[in-house]
């Protein structure tokens, strides 16, 4: 028993050390499209010359998702104003508006205690900031280093891109380099796009970077490993359990 | 009498050949028992034997130090089994993927705090958020008690006296301790890993690695400080070396780096779950060593891990000191 | 064993701090030999008996269990089953698994592990218990488990403390009867206890221990016959009363003390002698030609000769 379980542990230890370190250090000149703003989506019913708003969705989870709704936004022409439009729209007709801004506001449903008893309200919680500002993965130890060549918002404005490193503002324009003592997702920010309706959706950048890594390990395989180690340890915990055969 | 043939050295059974066979005696069974062995096994214990056989007079040979060191991890892995708190302890893991998948805004709020980024490393760490504590908690919990609970139950009083060194009696169980507590935490990793499986398809197989092996030391250096607090305490305890090591220590050495603005002390092994959290691109733990854990040095992962394993064998060396000189 | 020796005890002391428990203790037995261990509370039986297996390390002092240093617990123990200080299996175990669990200890394989358990376990009356857990049991019932495991790996020597206390009578009996039969099977029997009618019972030979040192040692029959001050008293009854020339006569035998009548019938006599003489003293009360009703022999016991050297101290 104890030969094979030391067999066992020996190869499984392996597997873990000997897993192929594939890392991808991309080092070449680099473009991106990363989205500024959330998008917020209404929907409007003209009604008898009255505008009444119907529901309210804002893009904040990919991306993707929100540079697919301006796409559609641009192409369907569904960014225009109803009062806008008045001429072409007809009774019944629904109107989705898009919009961007930075800063959203979300209502959270609260209970209020009254004189009466409790009452459904809802609560404002304001700015919760764009929660994914682009990043390149960076290792402990590594040094990287990054210069934007360019960046321009889809309204073709140049933007400008900082990163704050122990307080001092550095520009992109010019090439930044640090080595890192930490791992970590190396993020940068972008000056404040105009608020309203007219805000940036998304912002262009072409770049030159080194030092930074792109994954490449299966993470089912590790995770295969890990639960392999759990079973046996919990095979060895169901064994030892186990009552004596002449004693049952 | 049965004879293994095994490596040499510590490995080798004492074979006692020079004791001649002592009479064999044949002792008045009662009726009930002849009968049930006539039906093939010796009075149901599932092997064949006759009754005289049963009864010779036999000698045994005690096995090596490393069999006996087994056996008693073994009896230890038993005791774990019949312990309700192994098994919460071991399915705290399985909370990781309930959470994050019954309640995604779990996965929303991680993300306004930097773990959901486009790497899964970093959501790993965030599913992993808790493992400093943990590692102080489940190590205090399975490991601090192991040794007083032997003295207060008095079944030292049972093991000791037995033709077995005190060593394989301490590193017997300490080992049991130590693979219970790898358990809890390999579980955690994979339940971790499998949870980003679900955004994500690939990770930096250096990096889990790195934080694997800082775990698994976490866990040796942990668990191995408790079991030794608890070699000196009579009734042991599992809040004292808990907190030691995942408050009274770390906050000590937060004070310390504060103030003279140098992270040397990170290197200490109560950092080893922060720097297992950090590789991964964590930026923030549900510890107190969350305060350094962006100061740390990653660089010299491989210097935490030395001095992690040195302070196991430190608090080893010391706990089997204390237990081998201890008078019953 | 060499010599014949199964335990060696030379010169054995222990202190704690300023405090000694016991002092220049030495003893020695002999294999197949049943020795009992008695004292008064405190006296040093248990410390004694902790330093022999290894359970505290003496202050000075050698320790040899058939022929092996105790410092070598591993081999000197090899052949040894103890039970000393009340020891407790673990609460959660079965009887099954405690013994699964020494067997392995002791280099026993499946096999063996499962016949020998049975055998035990039938002995001390727990073969219907071997698979409930222990937390459950009386306390007659775990130290029954306790003695199971001892005799498990049929050891040469048998190390035991106060294996009765805590019985029920039925208890008591049992694992005399348990004691007894290692008698037939050569083995040798070291036995700590309070309870004086169990070392005459199974004990040849008896240490006295006060005050950390041993006050006597040997032989239990020849102990008791040496102890001076006790002597015995036979009680003669008779047909016919006694005459005063035969009277007289018995007086005048080695050994005897003093001879009175108690009653017409009844005469008593106050010895102490050697067996020999015993012998002597009772062919001459048959020789007054008195006619013998009964003969009654009460005194030197291991009682009165445990209180005489344990009164002496106080």
């Amino acid at each position: 028993m104890t030969r094979t379980m030391t067999i066992m542990a020996v190869i499984l230890m392996a597997a873990v050390a000997l897993v192929p370190i594939v890392a991808d250090d991309s080092d070449a000149k680099d473009s991106a499209r990363f989205c500024d703003s959330y998008i917020l989506s209404t929907t409007y019913k003209w009604i008898d010359g009255t505008v009444v708003r119907d529901d309210c969705l804002y893009y904040k989870t990919s991306n993707t998702e929100a540079i697919d709704a301006f796409e559609k936004c641009i192409k369907d022409r569904e960014g225009t104003l109803p009062e806008d439009d008045s001429r072409t729209l007809k009774a019944g007709d629904i109107v989705r508006i898009y919009y961007a801004t930075k800063d959203i506001s979300v209502n959270v449903p609260i209970s209020v205690k009254t004189p009466e008893g409790y009452e459904d309200r809802s609560q404002i919680i304001s700015s919760m900031e764009m929660p994914y500002p682009p990043g390149l993965f960076v290792k402990a130890g590594d040094t990287f280093s990054i210069r934007i060549d360019k960046a321009v918002d889809n309204y073709g404005k140049d933007v400008m891109c900082y990163v704050v490193d122990n307080g001092t503002v550095y520009d992109l324009s010019e090439t930044y380099t640090k080595t890192m003592k930490t791992t970590s997702e190396f993020t940068f920010e972008t000056d404040s796009p105009s608020g309203g309706c007219n805000g940036r959706f998304y912002v262009d950048i072409q770049y030159d970077s080194s030092g930074f890594s792109e994954p490449s390990g299966s993470a089912a395989l590790f995770a295969g490993i890990c639960a392999a180690v759990t079973i046996a340890i919990f095979c060895i915990l169901a064994y030892a359990g186990l009552k004596p055969k002449w004693s049952k | 009498m049965s004879l293994k043939s095994g490596f040499k050295g510590v490995f080798d059974p004492k074979i006692s050949e020079d004791r001649p066979p002592a009479p064999v005696e044949k002792t008045p069974e009662p009726k009930e028992f002849q009968e049930r062995e006539e039906s093939g096994t010796w009075r149901d214990t599932g092997y064949s034997a006759t009754d005289e056989e049963a009864h010779r007079d036999v000698k045994y040979s005690i096995k090596s130090p490393l069999h006996q060191t087994f056996a008693v991890f073994m009896v230890q892995m038993k005791l774990f089994s019949k312990m309700k708190w192994t098994y919460i302890l071991l399915f705290t893991a399985l909370l990781i993927p309930i959470i994050a998948f019954a309640a995604p805004d779990f996965i929303e709020i991680m993300s306004n705090f930097g773990y959901g980024g486009d790497y899964s490393t970093t959501r790993i760490a965030g599913l992993l958020f808790f493992l400093p504590l943990m590692l102080g908690l489940m190590t205090s919990i399975m490991c601090g008690t192991q040794m007083p609970s032997e003295f207060k139950e008095r079944t030292a009083y049972m093991n000791i006296p037995m033709p077995m060194s005190r060593a394989s009696f301490f590193f017997g169980k300490y080992l049991a301790g130590f693979v219970m507590c790898l358990g809890i935490f390999m579980f955690a990793y994979s339940m971790a890993v499998a949870t980003a499986l679900k955004d994500y398809d690939t990770i930096f197989p250096d990096l889990v690695t790195s934080s694997l092996l800082l775990t698994v030391v976490g866990v040796l250096a942990y668990s191995a400080t408790a079991y030794c607090i608890g070699c000196f305490t009579k009734k042991g305890s599992s809040i004292f070396p808990f907190a030691l090591m995942s408050f009274i220590i770390p906050l000590i050495v937060v004070i310390v780096c504060s103030q003279t603005d140098d992270y040397t002390l990170t290197l200490l092994p109560m950092f080893l779950g922060e720097a297992a959290l950090g590789i991964l691109g964590g930026t923030m733990s549900g510890s107190a060593g969350m305060v350094v854990l962006g100061s740390m040095d990653l660089t010299a992962t491989w210097l935490m891990i030395v001095i992690g394993i040195a302070w196991t064998v430190g608090f080893l060396l010391l706990g089997y000191f204390q237990t081998q000189r201890r008078e019953m | 064993m060499e010599g014949g020796t199964a335990i060696e005890v030379e010169n054995l002391t222990k202190n704690y701090g300023d405090f000694t428990a016991i002092s220049d203790i030495n003893l020695t037995v002999k294999k197949g030999e049943f020795m009992g261990l008695v004292g008064p509370n405190g006296a040093g039986k248990s410390t004694t008996l902790k330093a022999i297996t290894g359970l505290l390390k003496p202050t000075s002092g050698t320790i040899r269990i058939s022929g092996v240093d105790i410092k070598d617990h591993r081999h000197a123990m090899e052949n040894v089953g103890c039970v000393i200080e009340t020891p407790e299996p673990y609460p959660s175990f079965t009887p099954g698994e405690i013994l699964e669990y020494i067997g392995r200890m002791y280099g026993m394989d499946k096999r063996e592990i499962s016949i020998r358990a049975r055998d035990v376990l039938e002995e001390v009356k727990m073969w219907d218990w071997r698979n409930k857990p222990i937390s459950g049991f009386s306390k007659g019932m775990r130290q029954r488990v306790v003695l199971a495991q001892a005799l498990l790996p049929n050891p040469e020597i048998i190390i035991l403390d106060e294996p009765t206390s805590g019985l029920d009578p039925r208890g008591m009996v049992e694992t005399r009867r348990v004691l007894q039969n290692l008698k037939t099977k050569d083995r040798t029997l070291l036995i700590s206890t309070h309870i004086l009618s169990e070392v005459s019972e199974l004990c040849g030979s008896v240490t006295m221990i006060r005050d950390g040192k041993v006050v006597a040692s040997g032989d239990v029959a020849e102990l008791v016959h040496r102890s001076a001050k006790s002597g015995i008293t036979l009680t003669v009854g008779t047909l016919k009363p006694v005459s005063e020339e035969s009277v007289a006569g018995i007086s005048g035998l080695e050994g005897v003390k003093g001879v009175e009548h108690k009653g017409e019938n009844t005469i008593v006599i106050e010895f102490a002698g050697t067996p020999e003489q015993q012998a002597l003293v009772t062919k001459a009360v048959f020789e007054t030609g008195a006619g013998i009703l009964s003969m009654n022999e009460r005194g030197a016991t291991l009682e009165s000769m445990y209180m005489e050297l344990t009164e002496e101290g106080q």
